[in-house]
């Protein structure tokens, strides 16, 4: 190809391919940060075949595609923040400027106001039950639904998973606990006026007052993800994750900046012996008919294991038990329910295993006449 | 549900374009509870329409009627998440129209620009014409009911090494699981279920109630409407029910044809049902074979009696002229194919894999739940598994369609007496084998009418099943499972 | 040819073959006699989205979301480079064509996750992880599958393994690749039976719920030009390329790979859709240890021919 769409091609290239590499680092968002690297890598394939090596091109993209893929699903899986969303909001509420990763601090000490995990009933946050089929039916007080005898399950007097931020205050109905929104207005059950709901702790930030960018403001930020999770674990997970963005990063970008600064001018100063030699026209070729021809019988013996090895675990592996046998003739007198002492959610009515961690389930007594068996309800 | 949008540019409605588009539409539909005999007549037309099940590729959105309050916002935020242009079709009488004890909404104050059709005469064909032909157009929701939140009980978080957290997944309440709304509440650790929750009462008319208020043939109305998928069954209850507190015992020839009609609704829910989990295990062969048999059962059944049953299963009979001769052939061969499609299915290995030995329900867990009908047979004859549920339910239809064809000799026309809509004082009891099950009706009068009124469900047995079931199931699984218990939500929220 | 024919070259082909596999869906389920429906309907629907609107979901990551149908393309574009559609008609010929071609289909997959991700919903997720378990299932046993032509016609450039073929298809003597790379074909494309991931009834379209209009238009047209390549590659790999008699080598492509789609799109419909944990059984239990059989088979037979020929 011509001389200047090379430089075209490879000037982008290494743009590409440097600059993708900063925004890894610059992003808040994990799933980016991974995919920027793969880009990365793709640029770097793609100055592999502008030296005619097409092989190590190709290897490069498979390698990188398929590792980073599995980073990138590791990442989404473990991490409490893999898109970087709270981190976005928090940075937007406390309004630093300059670019993602660059601008934050390591917030201090735990934010005050956090309430241990467990707390349900209140004063002000009485425990309603309901029946799960006939959510109507409500009372203060564990029972069976009046209409179709089920356990009554309580409703959890608390802020739905997902919203970290608790951006307006919430309004709720003194009559009517459960309902909840995010602006006043009245009650869509009875009609009253909704009351703000008083949160525990330092009271809610309004909407857009903030300007100050000290603890104040990010114990704001933090106290509406506080309400979200409770737990000393989890605020040590949040600090982690908080580490994409750490007081170290400018060091991190100064050192990398300064060793590619030394790499590029020994570069251009060293006399690096140029070889004028070409790649041969079939070198891939020659090398895979070497391959092919000599060494075939490595591959063959090495498909073997590797085959022998599948199918020896394949056949030797552990089956799975059967669940234990039904015991026959009499259906017993109480329907026994069979729960698994770690997860008490998982409810069978023979026994057998957990289906998360394996262990037997074990049977826990009924009351006897009740027209149901017990329902997974509260944890 | 769904994100609400952000959207850049409105719809385009160029001429030519808009012709060739449309061509074939896309629609995404609701059923409110009544629309599961016509969502499954639509499945059958090939050609101008698809069913999309994300409302971000559907350009009409079809609901059937009735709408409660609670599935208003549901639908108000399904609608607003569809791309412009678009538009509803509302299916049916308006909810609070027909059932004024309701607590209903009326979908032309929610949805901009909604087009009603009615539901009966041409039925999926007519409703398939209008789908083809309703100019889309954009436009703005005004209305926003607002959401009832519920929180339900996650699972604790357990300190462990891996800190993930299990996600709660809600399915519905308009999904194409159930006939009919019902949220689903999935705790999923991946593609694991943990715990499930249901949450009902989408579908809720309070016909109960309802019937208390009226009187004579209207009452019997709206007991046919209690399972908007059985109307005969709970006509047929009703009407029992009256001739008990009467006194009177109708005719042998007069019950043999309600069991006969009976037996043909229940074959014809099967067929229907049949469809639906076909296409949700995305069994094309299965779904084929399911219309080919489901279009030529509706017309035998429609065609068998004359007059239509609504029209003579009345307490003391009125005189009924029966035509049933003609189609008992047809009937019988039915029951055959059936019976084939049955042996076939057996035998096959793939769908195994997704049904054999999945959602096992045991017998006494059925029993002591008091659900009956095809899911106990299930259990009681073999494996109570999906597939056997879905054998079960082919082995009853066909059992049915050959009980109606070998009794249709005996009908004849019967000089009856006029219909005596009095409900003297008294209770009656009444059961009937409705296609899910044993339908039972409570019946207490003062005289003037019903003044009690109580049914009991089989679908409502079956919903307390299902969080036991689904707990420590896969998440593609579960959805088979419920949709193999065959749920009438309308049914099960009365 | 130049870069500027090359690209128009590949782009109408990507158009062409993008919608005649709608054409050919369309038959499947309906039968050959609605072929004036079949031809019309892709068309519509292509309408239809067309003047949809253009959205994208609140707090969707919109880089990702934006870009991912673009992504698909591009990687879909640059594969159907070195897929020759008749001696000389092809974009270039590396002489590692084949491996190119499994390699470049990656990005794909990543395009299919970033949908997924990127749309801020859990439908999206779960067929964003679905997604990924579909190429760590194909990656290796198609690699196998394929290796049984490469060691008959001793290169990895699809113009050389074809050219080997002049004397009987590869898929005559290897009738296991040929099979695992067919199964392997329905798994990267996500078609029945393994659709999980973006089918619509599951979880309402899974990484595809979100999308709408002319983005939707995209990614369905992506979907089914990888689907016309991988049906082409399998032409070039097991039946021979552009050989037959008479007609012209393009024309006897184009036909057998019509040909190997239609098969394809029949026998899925034979088969309800498989759980993904049972298509992850499928991969590594079942496609792995028979493609290493396969290539096991396939080196001894070459080497009883050469060593009989030669």
């Amino acid at each position: 190809m011509s001389g200047l769409l090379e430089w075209i091609l490879f000037l982008s290239l290494s743009a590409v391919a440097v600059g993708m590499a900063a925004s890894m680092l610059l992003t808040m968002s994990m799933y980016r940060a991974g995919l920027a690297l793969m880009a990365s890598f793709l640029a770097l394939a793609g100055l592999f075949i502008l030296l005619d090596a097409d092989l190590l091109a190709a290897i490069q993209v498979m390698m990188n595609v398929g590792g980073m893929l599995v980073m990138v699903l590791f990442m989404v899986m473990m991490m409490m923040d893999p898109g970087g969303e709270m981190m976005w909001e928090m940075k937007r509420k406390m309004q630093l400027p300059g670019p993602g990763a660059l601008s934050m601090r390591m917030p201090r000490g735990k934010p005050p106001g956090m309430a241990p995990e467990g707390e349900k009933a209140t004063a002000d946050h009485p425990q309603t039950y309901t029946c799960p089929m006939h959510p109507e039916v409500r009372q203060d007080r564990p029972g069976q639904c009046p209409r179709c005898g089920m356990d009554l399950i309580p409703i959890e007097a608390q802020q739905p998973a997902q919203s970290y931020m608790a951006e307006a205050t919430t309004y709720t109905c003194p009559m009517h606990p459960e309902v909840r929104q995010q602006g006043p207005g009245i009650c869509p059950k009875c009609g009253m006026d909704l009351r703000p709901l008083e949160e525990t702790g330092p009271r809610a930030p309004q909407p857009h007052g903030d300007k100050g960018m000290g603890t104040h403001a990010m114990d704001h930020g933090l106290q509406g993800v506080a309400m979200a999770r409770r737990s000393p674990h989890w605020h040590d997970q949040m600090m982690a994750d908080m580490a994409m963005s750490t007081a170290q990063l400018p060091w991190a970008l100064v050192l990398g900046a300064a060793s590619a600064l030394v790499l590029v001018v020994l570069m251009i100063r060293t006399g690096w012996p140029v070889s004028r030699a070409v790649p041969a026209e079939d070198a891939t070729l020659a090398v895979g008919e070497l391959l092919l021809s000599r060494y075939m019988i490595g591959f063959e013996g090495a498909a073997f294991l590797i085959l022998a090895g599948i199918v020896g675990a394949v056949i030797f592996a552990k089956r799975e038990r059967k669940p234990a046998p039904r015991k026959a003739a009499k259906p017993p007198a109480k329907v026994e329910v069979y729960i698994c002492p770690m997860h008490p959610e998982v409810r069978r009515s023979e026994p057998g295993q957990c289906p998360i961690c394996g262990m037997d389930l074990i049977p826990t007594e009924q009351r006897p006449g009740s027209s149901h068996p017990d329902h997974g309800g509260a944890p | 549900m769904i994100g609400k949008t952000e959207a850049s540019g409105p719809g385009r409605v160029d001429g030519w374009l808009t012709r060739l588009a449309g061509y074939k539409r896309r629609y995404l539909a609701v059923d409110g509870g009544g629309g599961g005999r016509l969502l499954a007549g639509l499945s059958t037309m090939s050609g101008g329409l698809r069913r999309v099940f994300s409302p971000r590729h559907a350009e009409l959105l079809l609901i059937f009627e009735p709408v409660s309050h609670k599935l208003a916002p549901s639908i108000v935020e399904l609608y607003q998440a569809m791309p412009q242009p678009r538009r509803a079709l509302g299916v049916g009488e308006p909810g609070p129209d027909r059932f004024p004890h309701a607590d209903l909404v009326r979908l032309e104050d929610l949805l901009p620009g909604l087009e009603r059709i009615s539901d009966s005469p041409g039925g999926p064909r007519q409703i398939e014409q209008r789908m083809r032909t309703l100019p889309l157009r954009p436009d703005q929701v005004s209305s926003k009911p607002e959401f009832v939140e519920t929180t339900i009980p996650v699972p604790g978080k357990q300190e462990r090494e891996i800190a993930t957290e299990p996600v709660v997944l809600s399915l519905g309440p308009i999904q194409s699981l159930t006939a009919g709304p019902l949220r689903l509440l999935l705790t999923c650790d991946g593609e694991q279920v943990v715990s499930a929750q249901t949450e009902a009462g989408y579908a809720a008319r309070n016909v109960a109630y309802a019937m208390t208020q009226a009187c004579g043939p209207e009452v019997a109305r709206l007991a046919s409407l209690l399972d908007p998928l059985a109307p005969i069954a709970g006509r047929i209850a009703y009407v029992q029910a009256l001739e008990q507190l009467q006194r009177q015992e109708p005719d042998l020839v007069f019950r043999q044809q309600r069991e006969a009609a009976l037996a043909l609704e229940r074959a014809q829910n099967h067929v229907r049902w049949l469809i639906g989990f076909a296409e949700l295990l995305a069994d094309d062969r299965l779904t084929v074979a399911a219309r080919q048999l489901d279009a030529p059962l509706v017309d035998a059944s429609t065609a068998f009696w004359e007059p239509s049953p609504t029209e003579w299963i009345v307490p003391q009979g009125s005189p009924v002229l029966v035509r049933s001769g003609r189609h008992k052939d047809s009937l019988a061969r039915l029951a055959t194919e059936i019976c084939a499609l049955r042996s076939r299915l057996e035998r096959n290995r793939v769908l195994a894999l997704r049904t054999a030995g999945i959602g096992v329900l045991s017998v006494h867990l059925l029993r002591a739940a008091g659900v009956s009908g095809p899911t106990l047979y299930a259990s009681e004859r073999g494996r109570g598994d999906v597939l056997g549920r879905l054998l079960t339910r082919l082995d009853e239809a066909a059992a049915d369609l050959r009980q109606v064809a070998a009794s249709a000799s005996t009908f004849r026309s019967v000089e009856g007496r006029e219909a005596v809509w009095s409900a003297p004082s008294g209770k009656a009891e009444v059961t009937v084998a409705g296609p899910r099950g044993q339908i039972g009706l409570s019946l207490a009068s003062h005289g003037e009418g019903p003044g009690q009124v109580t049914w009991r469900r089989p679908s409502t047995a079956l919903l307390s099943l299902i969080p036991e079931l689904l707990a420590g199931q896969k998440l593609a699984d579960a959805e088979v499972i419920v949709a193999s218990l065959d749920l009438a939500m309308a049914e099960a929220d009365g | 040819m130049n870069g500027f024919s090359v690209a128009l070259l590949v782009f109408s082909g990507l158009l062409f073959g993008a919608y005649s596999i709608a054409v050919l869906e369309q038959l499947i389920t309906l039968g050959l006699r609605h072929l004036g429906v079949a031809l019309v309907s892709p068309l519509a629907e292509a309408a239809a989205l067309l003047r949809q609107e253009n959205l994208v979901p609140r707090g969707a990551d919109s880089l990702l979301f934006r870009s991912s149908p673009f992504v698909a393309l591009t990687a879909v574009a640059l594969a159907a480079l070195v897929i020759p559609l008749g001696p000389g008609l092809f974009g270039f010929d590396p002489s590692i064509g084949l491996f190119y071609f499994i390699v470049v289909l990656g990005p794909f997959v990543i395009a299919m996750m970033n949908a997924g991700w990127s749309q801020n919903a859990k439908e999206g997720l779960f067929g964003a992880f679905r997604a990924a378990a579909h190429l760590l299932s194909y990656e290796v046993p198609l690699g196998f599958a394929a290796i049984g032509p490469v060691m008959a016609a001793e290169s990895l450039s699809t113009v050389r393994i074809i050219e080997a073929q002049a004397g009987l298809w590869y898929g005559v003597w290897q009738p296991l690749g040929f099979a695992i790379y067919l199964v392997s074909a329905l798994f990267m494309t996500y078609r029945r039976p393994f659709d999980i991931p973006q089918a619509g009834s599951e979880l309402e379209g899974g990484v595809l719920a979100e999308y709408a209009g002319p983005r939707l238009l995209l990614f369905s047209a992506a979907l089914r030009a990888i689907f016309f390549l991988l049906s082409a590659m399998g032409v070039v790999l097991f039946l021979g390329g552009w050989h037959g008699p008479l007609l012209p080598g393009s024309i006897w492509f184009l036909a057998k790979t019509f040909a190997l789609a239609a098969f394809l799109l029949w026998i899925g419909r034979f088969l309800p859709r498989l759980r993904h944990d049972q298509m992850l059984s499928l991969a590594w239990k079942g496609l792995l240890p028979a493609s290493l059989i396969n290539v096991a088979l396939v080196g001894i037979l070459i080497l009883i021919r050469q060593g009989g020929g030669s």
